[in-house]
């Protein structure tokens, strides 16, 4: 049976679902909710777990390196500026190897200040050695946050589950909610050792010698491009266990089009209207929603373009001096084919501007009519 | 999966780094001495018996002030406490009230002082039984002496004794100071006055004779009249205050000191319905008595006058009648230590039945060894004299008569006297032991050495207030005013446990290391050793200075 939730809720149902011990986390827009509901379920005794208050994201962030080093399972939430704040211990979880799920709903980064939807916030953390899952809608984020912690716990890196701040963490949709018994089967408890062996004293965190970092972080980029198998496999099992499963990639009309649209997050779910209404006007129009974006799935991508003349890549994101950042790592990834697609770089929502139907559209007709690439074309009404 | 593979692990401490290499600047922990330390001239470390007053471990506190002092009970009531002067929590909300604590220290601790096993055994012998004579015994009896204290009077003491009233220094406690001398075995011959020849001929049998025979002569004025019944002498009435024979309606006390202020006290307890006036050459306010003392006369309802001298005692059948006194004012020159007095116009006469002159002592330098230079005498340091064997303590050598300054005197000459014997060199080995600025020595320091740095004062700039909240001091409680007038009662109260310990409590401890473990538990390095004392390890200190900061007490230092 389903249930109408936001995808905050979503989430946090997730969370519950998941049997997190500790939760450490600190309140900021549009992720709150998460916060509220998980605080609101701890004090009716229905969390299992335990809420740490504390004064900042960066303490939120080392308190669940900290508790997940001892082997416990820890959740928490950010956005925007508490994402940024976070930065550098995002790098010590993903140092030390912690299967942390982050639970990041988008939104601008200041300044100016806003409050709408903005990927900027988690791409901009993308080299902190995250996995990082851009969900579409509220019932895959409740479903990827389970993923995620089966996926952190057998690869050892931290994950981010993230959802387009309003329109999916703040709009209700009907969602299912698995049964606990069938998660529990899923998802069995934390099999990590216990790191600290008192009788034998240890320091994390430590200083090593420039060959000895140059192999650590060698390793960790070898384990996170293997990961990309633990994830699939992972959402296979969950689709058989579930009846629902997500793929790294999805395509859709890709086996006939002509141009295809590259989305990720909400925008998806309006992309996918835009494409059949393409489609019955005339136009063979396809598209590619990246769910994962660390690690990213070059090949996967490279596979699924094959063949295929133009390519548009919308993006809720800039970087500054360069363009889109999902059309930097998709330019990237295509570049070993033999032959390209022309690709070109679509800005659009950004700071949570709507884009609507009309306006995916005229991407697709810019697309269509295209026959050179240029630099990111900035689409903010129809 | 493989941990240690996976992410870095260190199972080797952070000793790998030797970040002490990064700087040549390091802290050090050294101990200092307290502002109120060096003020004190018995040397009584006075953050050390804090520490355990406050913690209610009073014999403990004792035997901290037994190092350096042996009259706590006297000194917690009679000490004109310069080190409350000096007290660093003076800048702030009021010194910590360091005399009663002392009081309370003595009354509530338990504790002898141990016989020393000296390896010189030396025979001394110490003539007078007041602060300076038993301060000598004591100190040397400490040090494994064989000591024979004389005294002319039928008990021990001395001024404390005879001279300082019930009412600030109950015999009783007295009594119980002096037993504890008894610990270390000292004979006390008593009802044994000695003279000039018998004080020389000592020597053929004690290897040093210390003479702390005190300043019994009392100065006198030589104006017209000194020889009328009725005029009396400040310390030998107090010492039997009973000779007085009239009932006088008027009494005048002659003098601004500490024993002018006992005499009208006493006076007063004598005389409760007689008019007593205080007269002294100084402005009212400049009298040289501790202001306490002049206050609590005040209460009594003694008038306090300044600005008059006398000229003549006016009698009538060989009777005082009344004194002739004459407008003057005094110019002290304080770097000199002298004063001068010139007259001013006025003069008037004033009744009195009974007048009691208390313008200082002497000693009684007439029954004394000659070649004791009269009013000046050349001593070392430590009260040694021209004459072979002989050595001088207490009022005898000191500029300041105050029991604390006996005591100290006698420390010093009893050390004198110790190293000598061994063939040491005083002078060199005391001033390894000297407090600070001040003339105090460290008995402590002497008998079992010290890590403290006893060259250098925590400074109340360098104590972090932070860990300090405000807190005003107690003050014990006094007798009525009204009920003085007829009892000798002590008249100021102690302090209960409980309030002695939370006075102590206000204690900074500046310049001890009380082990709150501020500087261990902030140092990025982990450099600082809990050792007693503790210390800075040079190969991690890098020299960030951020103990310095934070050791609230002045311990820590940049060098």
């Amino acid at each position: 049976m389903k249930e109408l939730m936001t995808g905050n809720e979503a989430i946090a149902h997730g969370v519950r679902l998941s049997r997190v011990q500790l939760v450490a986390a600190y309140p900021i827009t549009p992720q709150t909710p998460i916060y509220e509901k998980l605080s609101q379920w701890e004090s009716e005794g229905k969390l299992g777990g335990v809420m740490v208050r504390v004064e900042s994201e960066h303490t939120a962030m080392a308190t669940c390196i900290a508790a997940s080093l001892t082997g416990v399972r820890v959740f928490t939430a950010s956005s925007s500026q508490g994402i940024a704040l976070m930065h550098e211990m995002l790098h010590f979880a993903s140092g030390n190897r912690v299967p942390i799920v982050m639970g990041c709903v988008n939104r601008a980064l200041a300044v100016p200040w806003a409050f709408g939807s903005d990927q900027t916030d988690t791409l901009a953390q993308r080299d902190t050695g995250w996995i990082q899952f851009y969900c579409e809608d509220n019932q895959e984020a409740l479903d990827t946050v389970i993923q995620a912690f089966r996926v952190s716990e057998t690869v050892c890196f931290p994950s981010m589950v993230i959802i387009d701040g309003f329109y999916t963490s703040h709009f209700m949709e009907p969602v299912e909610i698995p049964p606990q018994e069938a998660v529990d089967e899923f998802l069995p408890p934390l099999p990590m050792p216990n790191r600290f062996d008192f009788s034998v004293p240890a320091f994390l965190s430590n200083v090593v010698g420039p060959l000895d970092y140059f192999r650590f972080r060698q390793r960790s980029f070898s384990d996170m491009a293997h990961s990309m198998e633990v994830i699939k496999r992972v959402d296979e099992e969950f689709g058989r266990t579930f009846g629902r499963s997500y793929g790294v990639l999805e395509g859709v009309h890709l086996e006939d089009a002509e141009a295809v649209l590259i989305t990720s997050g909400a925008i998806t779910g309006t992309a996918r209207v835009a494409v059949e209404e393409l489609r019955g006007e005339g136009f063979r129009m396809g598209l590619l929603k990246i769910r994962l974006f660390r690690p990213f799935p070059a090949k996967e991508v490279c596979r699924l373009l094959e063949g295929k003349r133009k390519v548009g890549v919308i993006d809720r994101n800039i970087s500054i001096g360069q363009g889109g950042i999902f059309c930097q790592e998709l330019k990237a990834a295509l570049y070993p084919m033999a032959t390209r697609p022309l690709v070109q770089n679509y800005i659009a929502g950004l700071g949570g501007l709507d884009v609507p139907v009309e306006l995916i559209k005229e991407v697709a007709r810019d697309l269509m009519g295209r026959d050179r690439e240029e630099g990111p074309i900035w689409m903010a009404e129809p | 999966m493989e941990l240690e593979a996976l992410i870095p692990v260190s199972r080797i401490s952070t000793e790998g780094f030797r970040t002490g290499q990064w700087s040549p600047r390091k802290a050090y922990h050294s101990e200092k001495v307290s502002p109120c330390r060096e003020a004190c001239p018995a040397g009584s470390d006075i953050p050390e018996f804090m520490c355990f007053a406050a913690e209610g471990r009073f014999d403990e506190a004792l035997k901290e002030i037994l190092h350096e002092n042996p009259l706590p009970g006297v000194c917690g009531r009679v000490c004109p406490h310069p080190c409350q002067d000096h007290c660093n929590r003076s800048n702030l909300e009021g010194a910590v009230q360091i005399r009663e604590v002392e009081r309370a220290v003595a009354e509530y601790g338990r504790g002898l002082p141990q016989r020393g096993e000296g390896k010189v055994g030396g025979r001394i012998a110490v003539v007078g039984s007041g602060p300076a004579g038993l301060s000598a015994a004591y100190f040397l009896g400490r040090l494994g002496h064989r000591v024979t204290v004389f005294e002319r009077q039928k008990e021990l003491g001395g001024v404390l004794r005879y001279g300082i009233p019930e009412y600030r220094l109950p015999k009783g406690v007295l009594q119980k100071e002096i037993e504890r001398l008894k610990a270390l075995e000292i004979d006390f011959v008593t009802s044994t006055p000695l003279h000039r020849e018998t004080i020389l001929s000592l020597r053929q049998d004690f290897d040093a004779v210390i003479l702390a025979t005190g300043a019994w002569s009392p100065r006198r004025l030589g104006i017209r009249g000194e020889e009328l019944q009725g005029v009396f002498y400040g310390l030998p009435w107090l010492s039997s205050p009973s000779t007085a024979t009239t009932d006088p309606r008027r009494i005048v006390v002659i003098g601004g000191g500490d024993v002018a202020v006992d005499v009208a006290r006493v006076s007063r307890r004598l005389y409760p319905e007689a008019r007593i006036v205080m007269v002294a050459p100084e402005r009212e306010g400049e009298f040289p008595a501790i202001p306490e003392g002049l206050l609590e006369a005040a209460e009594e309802g003694i008038e306090i006058e300044g600005g008059w001298r006398p000229l003549e005692f006016l009698g009538e059948g060989g009777r005082l009648k009344g004194i002739r006194f004459r407008r003057c004012e005094v110019h002290r020159d304080p770097d000199a230590g002298t004063y001068r007095i010139t007259d001013l116009e006025g003069e008037r006469i004033e009744e009195a039945q009974m007048v009691i002159v208390s313008i200082g002592q002497v000693p009684e330098w007439e029954v004394l060894p000659q070649g004791l230079k009269q009013g000046h005498i050349e001593t070392t340091p430590w009260g040694e004299t021209a004459i072979k064997g002989l050595f001088l303590a207490g009022d005898l050598v000191n500029r300041k008569a105050a029991v604390v300054e006996a005591i100290s005197s006698g420390k010093r000459t009893a050390l004198g006297v110790h190293l000598r014997l061994l063939g040491d060199d005083p002078q060199k080995v005391l001033s390894e032991v000297k407090i600070g600025g001040g003339r105090a020595v460290s008995f402590k320091a002497f008998l079992k050495g010290t890590s403290k740095r006893l060259d250098r004062i925590a400074e109340f700039s360098e104590v972090s207030r932070y860990l300090f909240p405000e807190c005003p001091p107690i003050r014990p409680g006094k007798l009525d005013p009204g009920e003085r007038k007829f009892s000798f009662r002590e008249v100021k109260f102690g302090l209960g446990k409980e309030e002695a310990s939370h006075e102590a409590g206000r204690c900074f401890n500046c310049g001890k290391c009380t082990g709150c473990d501020l500087c261990f538990f902030l140092c990025p390095d982990l450099a600082i050793l809990k050792g007693d004392p503790y210390s800075v390890n040079p190969d991690y200190c890098k020299g960030c200075g951020i103990c310095v900061e934070a050791c609230p007490r002045d311990v820590v230092e940049m060098r």
